[in-house]
C-alpha cells in the first residue's frame, strides 16, 4: 500500500439495508454533517458480512472498519444482527492476535430513525481514529 | 444529392410517427433491429386528442416501454428518429430500398443558441416543440433575407435544404390518414361554431368555449360512407360519444346524429349506455344540410324533415387516406419488403392501429429474418459520469463529469458509452438510459440520503458509491435462459386462430416455443420467468407466455352462422338472423355479411335481421354491395321468431312484416371466457369475461405482467382478421416480453453444508431447497434475490455470495 503522508482516515462502513443505510439516508436528508471518511457498502443485512470482508479492508490497508446493524430483536432476518456480533467479535480476536487494534473494528446498533445516531457515531469513530496512531491498521 | 452513395443503411425504415409509426418502430428496434422512424409530425392524429375513452386518462407511455411522456418525444434503442423529416421518393433495389428523406432547412450541428430567431426579420425560425434538439425554419415565411446565414456559429443554416439517402431492407408504411375536410360539403353552411370533433376536443381543453346550458349537436360519418368514399371511419362513433359526454359534463346538451352507431368493441356497450344516462340524446339520421345553427335533417320515423337550432355543431371527419395510396384490404404485402400498417391499412381506432402494427412488425420480421444478436455491449474503457443539472436547475460542480441539461429528453448522448449518470428521479428513467448506454449505473442527486445541503462533495460521494457498485455488478451474472441466452422459450396457451398464427410465425424465425392447452396447465409461478407446471407433472421455465382463448358460445335455435351451407338454395328464402348482442360483436358481422352476399350469388332471397350494422372499416363495401345485390336488411329489436317464419317489426318501414324462411342462419352469441386464465396466471379479469389489459388503446394485448401477452377472444371479441392479426402481434411482444434479473445470487459451499435446513426456513422466496440424496441445500437460482437471509441463518457460513462482488465493492471503496 502506498503510504501517504497526513491522511484522513479511511473507514469502510457495511451498513445494513434496513436499519444503518436508512438512518444514512436520514441523516442527509437532515442535512447533517458527517464525516466524509465514511465509505458505505450496503449490505442486506449485517449478519450476512462473512468475516473475510471485515479483515479485507484492513488489508487493503482502511484505518476502520464501522458495521451498522439493527437493534437487537429488531433484525429484518430475526437475528442477523446476532451473528454479526459474534462475526465481530472474532475478528476483533483475529486482529488482536495479529497485534492489532480491535478498536479499529466497530459494531453499532442504529435503527432507521436514528440519522443523528449516525451521524454522531460515525464522527465519533473518524475523531477516534484520527487521534489513533498516524497510518493505517497495517503497513 | 442524387447519385450519393446511401449514407445510413437500416433493416427498417419506419415512414410516420403517429401511434402506429412509434409502436412498431419500438417493438422492431427491441427485437434487434435497426430502424430508423421518419416523420414529419410526431404524434399523428392522436397527438391532437386530449381526452380518451374510456377513462379520459391518455396513457400512451404504455404503447411503450419508455418511462417518459410518449407524447413530449419517444426514444428507443436501436431507433434513429429523422424528426422534422419527409420523405421524398422510395425505389427499389436489389434487397431494398433507397429512400431520399429531406430532412428541413436546418442541420444537426444546430446548438439551438437562438440568435437566427432574433434575427429573423420573418419570424420563420421557431422551435418546434421546446424539447426539439435543433429549431425548424418555415420555408413559406422564409423570404431567403440570408441574414441568419450570418449570424449562425455553426453553419447550421441550408436554406437550399438538407437531404439524405437511407437505405433499408424493408419499409413500413404507417403515414396514417388526414382528416376529411369538411368545408368540401357543399350543403353543409354552418356559422363559425361548426367545427370538427379535433377543434372541439382543441376549444374544450383550452376553454375557450362556453357550453353551460348550449345545445350541442355532433354528427357523424361526415366525408364517409357515401358512394365516393364507401367506408366507415371506425373510430367516430365512439369520439362523438365522448365528446357528447365532455359537452354534457360541462352543462351542454348534447345530442348525437348517426347513421349507425358502431359499438362494436369490448365495453363501447356499456359507455354508451352510461352516456344515455347522463343524458346524452340520440337521433337516427342523416343530416342533409345545415344551414348556420340549423341542421336539417329526415326524421329516420316518418317522412317528416326537421330542422332544429344549436350552438355548436361538431362534425366527426372521416379519416381520409391519400388518394394515390388507396386503401385496400389486403395491401399489407402489396410489395415485397413493403408493408402497410395501422390505419392506413385499414380505417382504424388506437387500439386496431396499435394491434395491426404489431402485427406489421411481425411480418417484418418474418421477412427479415431473425435480427442478428446483439453485440456484446461490454463497453470499452473508464466509466464517464455524467451528471443532468435537471434543466440547470441543479448547480452541480463535479470535476471531471459532462454536464447535460436535460438528459431525460436527449438520452441519445449516452448511446455507446460507459456511463454513471446522476440524475433526479431515476426510478422513472433508469430502463431508458440503461437501455441507451452500453452500461449505465444511476445515481439519484434528488434521493434523499447524499443530497443534503446540495453540496458538491456529497454527490461526488455519491457517485464513488456507485462506482462501488458497478465494480459489484461485474460479480453479477445473468440467470440461465436469461438475457445472452439466444433461444428464448416461449409458451402459447390454447390452440386458437391467434395461438396457432403466433405459433407459425415463431416457427418461421425458428424461435423455441411451446403450444399447450389450458387444460394442461395446472400451476404458474411468477420468477421473474414464468415457470408452469403441466398436469403430467412435467413444468417448463418459460421467459414469457401468450394466452389466448376460444369463446363461450351460447345456444342457438337455428344453424350456425359459421357452419358452410351444402343445401341448395336457389329461390329459397334464407333469414339470417343477427340478434342485439351479436349484431355488436365484431366478430360477425363481416361474417354474415359474406354469408348474404355468397347466398344471394347462389341465388337466394336473403333477409338480415339485425340490431346494428357494424359493418366497420372496409367491411362497409361488403354493406354496400349486399344491399346492391338486393340482400334485404331488417333493423329490428322487436321480432318473434317462430318455426318457418318470424315476425318481425321494421324500424324503417314502421310496419310490422312476417317473413317465411326455408333456411335459418343465426349468429351464435358468444361471451369471453377468461376467467380460467385470468385466474391461473393471476391476471384481473374485466368485463365481458375478458382479461383487462393493460391499457385498452394503447397497449391492448400487455397486462400488468410484463411476460404475459393477452389475445385473441382472452382479450376481447373479435373476427378472423384481427384473430390472425392479434396472432401475429403475440408473436412480436412475446419475442420482446422478456424479463431480466440480474441480482446477487447465494453460493453453497458443499462442504460446510450440513443440511440443517435452518437457510430453507429462512428464505423468504423459497429458493432454497434440499438435495435430500447429498443431504446438501441448494439454491434455486432464478428464485433467490440475493437478500442474505440464509447466509444471516446458516450456522456453518456455508451460504455465501459470490465473493467476487463484495470483495470487488471493497477494493472499489479502498482503491483511490
Amino acid at each position: 500500500m502506498k503510504e501517504k503522508e497526513e491522511k484522513e482516515p479511511v473507514i469502510i462502513a457495511f451498513i445494513c439495508n434496513w436499519c444503518a443505510s436508512a438512518a444514512a439516508d436520514l441523516a442527509g436528508t437532515s442535512r447533517m454533517q458527517y464525516a466524509s471518511n465514511i465509505r458505505p457498502i450496503r449490505v442486506m443485512c449485517s449478519g450476512s458480512i462473512d468475516t473475510s470482508y471485515m479483515l479485507k479492508p484492513f488489508l487493503d490497508g482502511a484505518d476502520g472498519v464501522f458495521i451498522g446493524g439493527c437493534h437487537p430483536g429488531d433484525c429484518h432476518y430475526i437475528d442477523g444482527n446476532y451473528k454479526a456480533r459474534r462475526k465481530v467479535e472474532e475478528v476483533k480476536e483475529i486482529l488482536r492476535s495479529l497485534g492489532l487494534d480491535d478498536e479499529r473494528i466497530r459494531l453499532r446498533w442504529i435503527s432507521a430513525s436514528e440519522g443523528k445516531k449516525f451521524a454522531d457515531e460515525v464522527n465519533a469513530f473518524a475523531e477516534e481514529l484520527k487521534s489513533k496512531e498516524r497510518g493505517r491498521a497495517m503497513p | 444529392m442524387p447519385g450519393e452513395k446511401p449514407k445510413e443503411k437500416y433493416d427498417v425504415a419506419c415512414l410516420g410517427a403517429g401511434i402506429s409509426g412509434i409502436v412498431a418502430a419500438h417493438e422492431l428496434g427491441k427485437a434487434g433491429y435497426q430502424v430508423c422512424l421518419i416523420s414529419k409530425k410526431y404524434g399523428g392524429n392522436i397527438a391532437d386528442h386530449k381526452n380518451w375513452f374510456p377513462d379520459d386518462n391518455c396513457e400512451m407511455c404504455k404503447a411503450t416501454d419508455q418511462p417518459t411522456c410518449l407524447k413530449e418525444s419517444f426514444s428507443s434503442n436501436n431507433v434513429v428518429f429523422y424528426e422534422n423529416s419527409t420523405v421524398i421518393s422510395w425505389k427499389r433495389k436489389s434487397n431494398g430500398f433507397i429512400i431520399e428523406v429531406s430532412r428541413g432547412f436546418i442541420t444537426d450541428d444546430c446548438i439551438k443558441c437562438g440568435i437566427c430567431v432574433e434575427v429573423c426579420p420573418q419570424k420563420a425560425i421557431y422551435l418546434n416543440r421546446e424539447w426539439d434538439r435543433k429549431y425548424s425554419l418555415d420555408k413559406e415565411k422564409c423570404d431567403e433575407c440570408g441574414r441568419c446565414i450570418d449570424v449562425c456559429p455553426k453553419d447550421a443554416i441550408a436554406l437550399e435544404g438538407t437531404g439524405e439517402r437511407l437505405k433499408a431492407r424493408a419499409i413500413v408504411d404507417a403515414r396514417g390518414f388526414d382528416l376529411f375536410d369538411y368545408s368540401k360539403v357543399k350543403s353543409y353552411n354552418g356559422n363559425e361554431k361548426m367545427m370538427s370533433t379535433q377543434e372541439f376536443e382543441d376549444a374544450l381543453s383550452s376553454n375557450s368555449l362556453d357550453l353551460d346550458g348550449k345545445k350541442v349537436a355532433l354528427i357523424n360519418c361526415v366525408g364517409c360512407r357515401d358512394k365516393e368514399m364507401d367506408y366507415c371511419s371506425s373510430a367516430c362513433c365512439m369520439i362523438s360519444i365522448k365528446e357528447a359526454m365532455k359537452a354534457v359534463e360541462r352543462g351542454a346538451k348534447a345530442k348525437v346524429f348517426h347513421m349507425d352507431l358502431r359499438l362494436m368493441g369490448k365495453g363501447y356497450q356499456s359507455y354508451y349506455e352510461e352516456s344515455l344516462k347522463r343524458g346524452v340524446e340520440y337521433q337516427r339520421a342523416r343530416i342533409g344540410e345545415i344551414d348556420g345553427e340549423t341542421v336539417i335533417y329526415l326524421d329516420s320515423s316518418g317522412d317528416e324533415i326537421k330542422e332544429e337550432k344549436f350552438d355548436c355543431i361538431v362534425l366527426s371527419t372521416a379519416q381520409v387516406v391519400d388518394k394515390s395510396r388507396d386503401l385496400d384490404l389486403d395491401t399489407t404485402e402489396a410489395e415485397e419488403g413493403h408493408f402497410v400498417i395501422g390505419a392506413k391499412r385499414f380505417p382504424s381506432d388506437i387500439r386496431d392501429s396499435v394491434i395491426s402494427s404489431l402485427a406489421g412488425g411481425a411480418e417484418v420480421m418474418s421477412y427479415l429474418g431473425k435480427a442478428k444478436p446483439e453485440e456484446d455491449r461490454e463497453g470499452n474503457g473508464d466509466w464517464e459520469v455524467v451528471v443532468c443539472t435537471c434543466g440547470n436547475t441543479l448547480p452541480v460542480q463535479i470535476p471531471g463529469a459532462q454536464k447535460v441539461s436535460d438528459l431525460c429528453k436527449n438520452p441519445d448522448i449516452l448511446k455507446g458509452r460507459k456511463t454513471i449518470v446522476a440524475a433526479c428521479s431515476p426510478s422513472n428513467y433508469a430502463s431508458l438510459f440503461k437501455s441507451k448506454a452500453d452500461k449505465c449505473e444511476i445515481v439519484d442527486i434528488r434521493e434523499t440520503g447524499y443530497w443534503a445541503g446540495a453540496q458538491d462533495d456529497e454527490i461526488t460521494r455519491r457517485i464513488e458509491i456507485a462506482r462501488r457498485k458497478l465494480s459489484h455488478s461485474d460479480g453479477l451474472y445473468p440467470v440461465e435462459g436469461g438475457e445472452g441466452d439466444e433461444n428464448k422459450r416461449l409458451l402459447i396457451v390454447g390452440d386458437t386462430t391467434a395461438g396457432r398464427e403466433c405459433a407459425n410465425l415463431l416457427k418461421q424465425n425458428s424461435f423455441d416455443y411451446d403450444l399447450r392447452e389450458i387444460e394442461d396447465i395446472s400451476k404458474v409461478e411468477y420468477l421473474p420467468q414464468v415457470r408452469i407446471t403441466f398436469s403430467d407433472g412435467s413444468s417448463g421455465l418459460y421467459d414469457s407466455v401468450f394466452l389466448t382463448s376460444n369463446p363461450l358460445l351460447l345456444p342457438i335455435k337455428g344453424k350456425d352462422l359459421l357452419e358452410k351451407v351444402a343445401e341448395d338454395v336457389n329461390n329459397k328464402n334464407v333469414l339470417i338472423m343477427l340478434s342485439e348482442q351479436c349484431s355488436r360483436i365484431r366478430q360477425y358481422y363481416p361474417l354474415a355479411l359474406e354469408k348474404a352476399i355468397e347466398l344471394r350469388e347462389k341465388g337466394a332471397n336473403v333477409f338480415v335481421v339485425f340490431g346494428e350494422v357494424c359493418a366497420y372499416g372496409l367491411y362497409e363495401r361488403l354493406y354496400t354491395k349486399a344491399r346492391e345485390m338486393g340482400v334485404i336488411f331488417i333493423r329490428s329489436d322487436n321480432y318473434s321468431l317462430d318455426e318457418g317464419q318470424i315476425k318481425v317489426r321494421d324500424e324503417a318501414l314502421n310496419e310490422d312484416l312476417v317473413i317465411k324462411y326455408d333456411l335459418l342462419l343465426e349468429a351464435r352469441p358468444s361471451q369471453g371466457k377468461a376467467d380460467e386464465l385470468a385466474e391461473l396466471f393471476d391476471l384481473d379479469l374485466g368485463g365481458e369475461g375478458f382479461i383487462e389489459e393493460l391499457d385498452y388503446k394503447f397497449a391492448p394485448m400487455k397486462t400488468r405482467r410484463k411476460n404475459v401477452i393477452i389475445g385473441g377472444f382472452a382479450v376481447g371479441p373479435c373476427n378472423r382478421t384481427e384473430e390472425i392479426l392479434q396472432g401475429k402481434a403475440g408473436a412480436i411482444l412475446l419475442v420482446n416480453s422478456v424479463v431480466f434479473q440480474e441480482t446477487l445470487k447465494v453460493k453453497v459451499n458443499e462442504r460446510r453444508c450440513v443440511g440443517c435446513e435452518l437457510c430453507i426456513k429462512a428464505c423468504p422466496y423459497g429458493a432454497r431447497i434440499m438435495d435430500y440424496n447429498r443431504k446438501i441445500s441448494l439454491v434455486m437460482d432464478e428464485l433467490c434475490t440475493g437478500c442474505g437471509a440464509c447466509i444471516t441463518a446458516c450456522a456453518n457460513n456455508a451460504c455465501y455470495f459470490d465473493d467476487k462482488g463484495m470483495i470487488s465493492m471493497i477494493d472499489c471503496a479502498m482503491g483511490e
